[in-house]
């Protein structure tokens, strides 16, 4: 078998072995069960309200009947979105920690690398284990999350929602995979692992909190009188720094692109499948782009990087 | 003429402006147990390095069984069983399962049967399905040497086999260090700091001292050379105490 493979192999052996790993990803399905459980409870009272609204209506013999509000399946995962923008960011760091900066620690790299293997070999190797790692359990959550509308929800999705929940898993693998391959280079690159798992969870917060914030910050308020009752409501409106600003960070993108796929953005019913596949292709684009960049940098620097076999 | 096991030449390591090996030149033949003493920081772990091909020399050269550590590195990575001090395995995995990965990356075909009499020569075959996690520190350093014969090598490098062991680890290693020299004329290159050890497994041995190698030869003319000091561990602390003083480095003793 090919080197790379067997090694890739053992990654994925490996992490299904490994109990934070089997926590988190318990956590993850665990979460979506909570997510679905609460979206479906929610969907089922807005349409409660409705039909004792109509029915009160009706009894009191109006002639205008308010139509009935625009409920799609998948908004019940909304929840997916945010369940990957954290919990999947910090199971593909861990991920990526353990893929080489453990091994360095410990002496295990030396093992693999006193035998026939090339470093590139062992790179892609670990690369090849771990994405198909994350795979799986996105595959779990896509499978779980189907099932769970059909059990909890009591809704069977259409062909067209399991596509695009399929979509946003593969955007989910995309985001994931820039979270693995920083950690992943981080380790190349410094020798305390300790240090890698803070400068990975830094980085994270940095690009899935403080960058939304900050391009919050540069967005203008525009006044909207209320019809009804003549209030000014302040809305919050993008600016071209403030979306300059949201570009930069992926969690941005994922949350973006999950709102229109998953259809809980506003206005994500009305949007063309056209305009949809479009936008999709080019989150999918901008989320490769950074791993690309990562796993680039991350071949250049360990093919020369003889620290890992220097005795700290 | 025999091609020897091990040969360097004028091998050196810096890092940075610290010469960690200096112009080691050094012949170990087939069928030794050489043991390489030397202090912390010696340069012995990273004699070892450059003879895995873990790292490149700064200058000079070093053969395993002629093939060079640097243009024919894939041949000596063949030729070559490395355990390194403290072993870690996955811990996650069990021992057929380390076993089976590390004989893969080294081509080993029938890896199965292959780990069967590896874990048979340890005298454990029920280690078998057993996970890493749950071994001793002996028992993990059995299982590292086991993982480094796997591809058959004809020399097995060694970094500090027993350190940190209990007396009863420390000789089941020992026991099978010779067992693979006597049975398989494994030769044995081993770092070691328990001069004991040494005494009792090596045939030959060298000493480090920052980075120069100070003695080499074969145990029993390394005690001629030194007749009024009884043990190894007397001459290594004398050869000590002379780098010390002199503050220089005396001519190597019958490096060959």
């Amino acid at each position: 078998m090919n080197t790379s493979l067997i090694i890739a192999r053992k990654e994925f052996r490996a992490a299904f072995r490994n109990r934070l790993f089997l926590t988190i990803t318990l956590l993850f399905l665990g979460l979506s069960i909570l997510s679905v459980y609460i979206g479906s409870t929610t969907k089922r009272a807005e349409m409660r309200i409705y039909n004792e609204t109509v029915a009160s209506l009706q009894a009191e013999g109006a002639a205008v009947i308010p139509t009935a509000p625009e409920i799609h399946t998948l908004t019940i995962l909304s929840n997916l979105t945010e369940y990957v923008a954290i919990v999947g960011a910090i199971l593909a760091v861990i991920l990526g920690y353990n893929a080489l900066i453990e091994e360095k620690e410990s002496g295990g790299l030396k093992l693999i690398l006193s035998r026939p293997v090339y470093r590139d070999q062992l790179l892609i190797g670990k690369l090849l284990g771990n994405t198909a790692v994350i795979a799986t359990l996105l595959a779990l959550v896509f499978i779980f999350n189907l099932v769970l509308l059909v059990i909890i929800g009591g809704i069977w999705p259409t062909v067209g929602e399991a596509a695009r929940l399929l979509t946003f898993t593969v955007i989910a693998l995309a985001y994931m995979l820039i979270f693995l391959t920083v950690s992943m280079f981080l380790s190349i690159r410094l020798n305390n692992g300790a240090t890698v798992f803070l400068i990975s969870l830094t980085l994270w917060v940095l690009v899935s909190f403080v960058v939304p914030q900050m391009a919050d910050a540069m967005m203008t308020n525009s006044s909207v009188v209320n019809s009804i009752n003549g209030a000014i409501n302040q809305i919050p409106q993008d600016t071209a720094v403030s979306q300059a600003i949201n570009y930069l960070s992926p969690t941005w993108h994922l949350r973006n692109i999950g709102g229109q796929l998953l259809q809980f953005a506003p206005g994500s019913g009305v949007i063309s499948a056209g305009t949809l596949v479009g936008h999709t292709l080019a989150t999918l684009l901008v989320l490769l782009a950074p791993t690309a960049a990562f796993i680039a940098a991350g071949f250049n620097v360990f093919q020369r990087n003889e620290t890992l076999v220097l005795e700290s | 003429m025999t091609t020897p096991a091990i040969e360097t030449h004028e091998l050196t390591r810096k890092y940075g402006e610290k010469t960690a090996v200096d112009h080691l030149t050094l012949t170990v033949p087939r069928g030794e147990i050489f043991g390489f003493l030397g202090h912390n920081g010696a340069g012995k772990t990273t004699t070892i390095s450059l003879l895995t091909t873990l790292l490149l020399p700064t200058s000079g050269s070093a053969q395993i069984f002629g093939d060079d550590v640097v243009q024919q590195n894939r041949a000596v990575r063949q030729r070559i069983g490395y355990v390194p001090e403290n072993v870690r395995l996955y811990n996650d995995l069990t021992v057929a399962e380390n076993l089976r990965f590390l004989g893969e990356l080294s081509g080993v075909q029938n890896a199965d049967g292959r780990l069967a009499e590896v874990l048979q020569l340890l005298e454990h075959p029920e280690w078998r399905d057993w996970r890493v996690g749950t071994f001793s520190k002996g028992m993990r350093q059995r299982i590292g040497i086991a993982q480094a014969l796997l591809h058959q090598p004809a020399v097995l490098f060694l970094d500090e086999p027993a350190s940190g062991l209990d007396p009863e680890g420390q000789r089941a290693i020992g026991d099978l260090i010779v067992r693979l020299n006597h049975e398989f004329g494994i030769t044995i290159f081993m770092n070691t700091h328990q001069l004991s050890e040494a005494a009792k497994l090596c045939t030959s041995i060298g000493i480090m001292n920052h980075g120069r190698l100070v003695v080499a030869d074969t145990l029993a003319n390394v005690m001629r050379r030194f007749p009024d000091t009884p043990s190894l561990e007397e001459i290594y602390l004398q050869v000590e105490r002379r780098e010390a003083q002199n503050g220089r480095v005396p001519a190597a003793v019958g490096v060959a």
